[in-house]
């Protein structure tokens, strides 16, 4: 079989998860788009052994189930996840139980999943079929011949060494649209051009063994505490993170039956050949997680990669010449709590609202595309910011409790809600004003990440010293409720006057998190915390009557807290009392309590 | 786990937990006048008590418990029901403090 000559509203280069889920939201939302996926691999996929990224968050998820509606195929087919579980540092000790716990106390209310990939794609393919998408298996895009005028662009195929049509004659397809979905081929991407580099430059290796690896093996059965936190048998669900300084390794349930394992590390720590191959992965654990280690001992890897330098970003994602770059084809950030099936929701959302704004008005709105590529470039910035560079961090349980309770509630508050309550669709101005409220989020998220930074390296008092579990998210509170909201039904303006409204609430969160860490480098390395984040330039908002509570007994003291404020102690616990005050350590800091405010940052 | 072990596995809870000195954590003390925990303090303490009782609280009955003493009675009683198998309370939503906690008040 060949190609017949004919032409497609939206030609979609790859059909893995980004592409396929592509058609399928095109047929759901444009039906009357003609879409063409060009896939150069066949099925069936093999289960399991197939591609890294199988865990979602909620955007992700919110975008497979509802948007798609693919809800009762992932509760049947997939597992659904408790959240994320970590057990951090700290460093001198390393049996898992003896560590911090930082996971949910109750299952997550707000669903997410651990899906095989190899399944998850065979099914999706299988569903393109059904939805009317020409769905070309076995072949290949050699090149994109974009159009600089209204005419379509042309798109150069051939078929696949492998594939069933090997042999047969390249073709040139012509199309309005073309997405790159070609993953880390980045057809486009490097075709025009735009790879950049992104400041991550962290190294990975994963595999798959048959069978479940679940956290609780690792610790002896006798320890009945610690098998009693779970006791309704659900930690294993969770993508469960054992982390150290400058590491951390998943654990990933798969439906298959299958566990997929990864080591991501930065290389300021590990060098990547420390982990290149699968006895050199075997010792690495051996060394930094003797019982995950051990409990790996025998079972065979049913596949093994690894990847240095994964991370990439991107100068354009979107075009008003009609094209665009989906999920990993467009850039990619990190593994660390599971962005990727976020990206790909919002990439390929952001790129359906240009299609339809170009088939309304003949050309997709230019201010709408340069707010979108905004937007999504920004929000990945922000996910390099959050998501690498935490070498220190790893192994400070304390400090990374803190961190995971801003980096929730930061994407709670923000880009979660603007994706479930679809902002992308507003007019443009309004979209400006979602984008402006945005920068704002940014601005206090790289204060926090410097904050988390210069805390671990600083440290010198433990918050909550011999601490075994950090609920996050805790029910009930105010990240809870963060949480929950997203289920709540909301316009997109609604979403709007809330997310404005709740910078207050966050830049209180940051002011109780730089309290915390005064607390955490002591009077000692509170000047040089201050210094190296520039703390005085803050303007928080820290009264003098939040520092004199302090010193209050407990009963007072907790009353006097704002409800963020005493959730956040809830979940984190307190300092052991420390000699120095804190209003001397805010002295200290070169930040007179109370005066903050007067300070206002620019 | 003897009733001894369940007093002093609560104590270890509020001593942690709410800054209490161990020696005011006596079988008579009332929890939210004496002891002057609150509605959310409440939640927080059934919640850890759940690594013991490996069972979420029936909030009907933890309303009732006003003592430490009360307390550890209801910890045996949660035992016991575990170790019969008997089913969990069905429960819509997570632990809330304006049922759970016989205090009354809401947040502090």
């Amino acid at each position: 079989m060949t190609f017949e000559a004919g032409r497609s509203d939206v030609l979609i280069c790859g059909g893995g998860l980004a592409g396929a889920c592509m058609a399928l939201q095109l047929r759901r939302e444009l039906p009357d788009c003609r879409v063409t996926v060009v896939e150069p691999t066949t099925r069936p996929l093999p289960e399991a052994c197939h591609k890294v990224g199988e865990s979602s968050v909620e955007i992700g998820t919110h975008y497979l189930a509802e948007v798609l509606g693919l809800r009762a195929y992932l509760d049947a087919e997939h597992l659904p996840k408790n959240g994320l579980r970590f057990f951090t540092g700290p460093r001198d000790r390393r049996g898992v139980s003896e560590r911090t716990e930082l996971g949910p106390s109750e299952k997550p209310i707000v669903p997410s999943y651990q899906m095989d990939r190899g399944k998850l794609e065979n099914d999706l393919r299988a569903r393109m079929v059904e939805a009317g998408v020409d769905l070309r298996e076995g072949w290949v895009v050699r090149e994109v011949a974009l159009s600089e005028t209204d005419d379509d662009h042309v798109v150069h195929v051939a078929p696949s060494r492998r594939g069933q049509d090997a042999g047969a004659d390249a073709v040139a397809l012509k199309a309005r649209w073309v997405v790159d979905a070609t993953g880390r081929r980045r057809l486009l991407q490097r075709q025009l051009g735009l790879v950049r580099p992104n400041g991550n430059t962290q190294n990975a290796a994963w595999f798959r063994v048959a069978g479940r690896v679940k956290v609780g093996q690792l610790v002896d059965g006798e320890d009945a505490r610690w098998h009693g936190r779970d006791h309704d048998d659900s930690r294993w669900l969770s993508t469960v993170h054992l982390t150290g300084p400058g590491y951390w390794v998943w654990l990933i349930p798969l439906s298959t039956g299958f566990t997929s394992v990864g080591i991501v590390a930065d290389a300021d720590h590990h060098a990547p050949p420390s982990f290149g191959d699968e006895a050199a992965a075997r010792a690495w654990l051996a060394a930094h997680e003797p019982a995950l280690a051990a409990r790996l001992e025998g079972e065979a890897f049913a596949d093994f990669k690894r990847l240095e330098n994964y991370s990439y970003g991107s100068a354009r994602c979107f075009s008003d010449a009609r094209w665009a770059c989906v999920g990993e084809a467009g850039l990619f950030v990190d593994p660390l709590y599971s962005p990727g099936s976020d990206f790909i929701a919002l990439s390929n959302s952001m790129t359906i609202a240009l299609i339809r704004e170009d088939g309304e008005r003949g050309a997709p709105d230019p201010r709408r595309v340069a707010l979108f590529d905004d937007l999504y470039r920004t929000w990945a910035d922000q996910l390099v910011r959050t998501l690498a560079g935490n070498g220190h961090i790893l192994g400070e349980a304390d400090v990374f409790g803190a961190k995971l309770w801003w980096d929730y509630y930061v994407y709670w508050s923000f880009m979660a809600p603007l994706f479930f309550r679809r902002a992308f669709d507003l007019p443009v101005e309004r979209l400006e004003a979602f984008g402006d409220v945005g920068k704002r989020y940014d601005r206090l998220n790289e204060r926090a990440q410097a904050l988390f930074e210069a805390w671990a390296e600083l440290k010198t008092h433990e918050l909550s010293p011999g601490r075994r579990f950090t609920p996050l998210p805790m029910f009930p509170s105010v990240l809870a409720d963060q949480h929950l909201e997203l289920l709540k039904e909301r316009t997109a303006e609604e979403t709007l006057v809330r997310v404005r409204a709740d910078l207050a609430p966050t830049e209180g969160l940051l002011a109780e998190l730089v309290l915390l860490a005064l607390q955490g480098v002591g009077p000692a390395g509170a000047p040089e915390l201050a210094r190296r984040v520039g703390l005085a330039r803050w303007g928080l908002p820290i009264s003098a009557e939040r520092v004199a509570a302090e010193g209050l007994p407990r009963r007072e003291r907790v009353q006097q807290l704002d409800p963020l404020a005493r959730d956040l102690e809830r979940a984190l616990g307190r300092f052991p009392k420390q000699d120095a005050s804190l209003a001397e350590l805010m002295q200290r800091a070169g930040l007179p309590s109370g005066a903050m405010r007067a300070a206002q940052a620019g | 786990m003897t009733k001894d072990e369940i007093f002093s596995h609560i104590r270890e809870i509020m001593v942690d937990s709410f800054e209490l000195e161990a020696e005011e954590i006596t079988p008579d003390a009332e929890l939210y006048e004496a002891l002057g925990l609150d509605s959310i303090d409440a939640v927080d303490m059934f919640v850890q008590l759940r690594e013991v009782t490996g069972r979420r609280p029936d909030p009907a009955k933890a309303r009732e418990v006003r003592t430490v003493a009360e307390l550890v009675t209801f910890v045996e009683n949660e035992l016991e029901a575990a170790r019969q198998g008997l089913p969990e309370p069905q429960l819509d939503g997570p632990p809330d403090p304006a049922t759970i906690a016989a205090s009354g008040d809401a947040n502090g």
